[in-house]
């Protein structure tokens, strides 16, 4: 009878398994034996090992980074777009809504004069524009300086020049609104550009609040520099400083807003 | 080939590639070379552990513990396979 012949199998050492893996154990564990006999002789050899490490992780760190980067750039490049096409879509929907503005505050009979002389060349609070009675101006219209700022009417025409007569002349009184509130007041002219008022003291007006002249609407005509009070007086003078400086006015524009009809009306009232 | 590539992607791992893509590539390796987990931990112990501090070669052993699961699981496999 033939004896049946049975190999020894280890499941580590064995022919079969003995692999590169046990070959990588064995280099593995002279490695582990070198460092506890001559560490220093181990670390001397490792030495370029972890320098050749830190030059690998430099290079793929800085060429991971400019992918990075060029991520970053793209997603701000595409956030800038898309907020770019939102500024586009105000920036339309602005301009919609100052053309509505415009096509309700002003009237095709708007008049563009150039300004010729300013104080202090012409007459002291008072323009003097290129246009006159040949272009459709007449006395009492209403002059508006850039931004639609009232600055004055115009008191004389002749036939190519015509004379405006500032808000801010001495002795001119025009209804207006002050504040947030939109409290109404008379202001006057005081001379060199400025206004006054004289308000209760009871009505909080600030500094820096904005006084409104009427127009088409409310325009804004000056600004509350200062508020001087007494004390043994209910009410405060308002000092207002005009919107526009008068003396670099470059143009204005010349539209009828009723005030001839009004002093019509006012002429002819049989009311006190 | 593969295994002696893998085998020697999972050594050079400990030294040049982050952590996780070492214990991935050691995982992959395991299925064909069971002793690279053990290697790897060892491997990584020689270079990285300090006796000094006081704490556990724990490289070495989840090395160990990995080629044991390796190794449990080819004999099953093996096992259970017509020879």
């Amino acid at each position: 009878m033939k004896k049946t012949f049975l190999t020894r199998r280890n499941a580590i050492l064995s022919p079969e398994n003995f692999s590169w893996g046990a070959y990588a154990l064995m280099v593995v564990l002279a490695l582990l034996l070198l460092r506890v006999i001559a560490p220093n002789f181990f670390w001397k050899i490792a030495t370029p090992l972890f320098q050749s490490a830190d030059i690998l992780t430099e290079n793929t760190h800085l060429f991971f980074a400019s992918f990075g980067n060029a991520a970053v750039l793209t997603r701000d490049n595409e956030r800038l777009q898309t907020e770019n096409v939102i500024l586009a879509n105000e920036n339309a929907a602005l301009s919609r809504t100052i053309a509505d503005q415009i096509a309700l505050t002003s009237t095709s009979k708007d008049i563009l004069a150039g300004v010729i002389a300013r104080p202090p060349e012409s007459p002291y609070d008072s323009l003097v524009i290129g246009k006159g009675s040949s272009a459709g101006i007449t006395t009492n219209m209403e002059v508006f300086g850039p931004g639609s700022v009232p600055v004055g009417f115009v008191s004389t025409v002749e036939k190519q020049f015509a004379l405006v007569t500032l808000f801010s002349s001495p002795k001119i009184k025009i209804g207006a609104w002050v504040g947030a509130g939109h409290i109404p007041l008379t202001i006057s002219g005081g001379g060199a550009g400025t206004f006054r008022a004289s308000i209760t003291r009871s009505a909080g007006v600030a500094v820096n609040d904005i006084v409104y002249a009427p127009g088409p609407g409310e325009l804004p005509i000056g600004k509350v520099i200062r508020t001087d009070s007494d004390p043994s007086s209910p009410s405060v003078t308002l000092q207002i400083m005009p919107m526009l400086n008068i003396f670099s006015l470059p143009w204005v524009l010349v539209r009828d807003t009723g005030q001839s009809f009004l002093k019509t009306i006012q002429a002819t009232s049989t009311l006190p | 080939m593969i295994a002696l590539l893998l085998t020697l992607l999972s050594l050079s791992g400990v030294i040049y590639f982050p952590t996780t893509i070492t214990l991935l590539v050691t995982f992959v390796t395991a299925f064909f070379e069971p002793l690279v987990p053990l290697a790897v931990g060892i491997f990584s112990d020689t270079f990285y552990w300090s006796p000094g501090v006081g704490t556990l070669p724990y490289a070495s052993i989840i090395g160990l513990f990995v080629s044991g699961i390796a190794f449990f699981v080819r004999n099953r496999l093996r096992s259970g396979s017509m020879r």
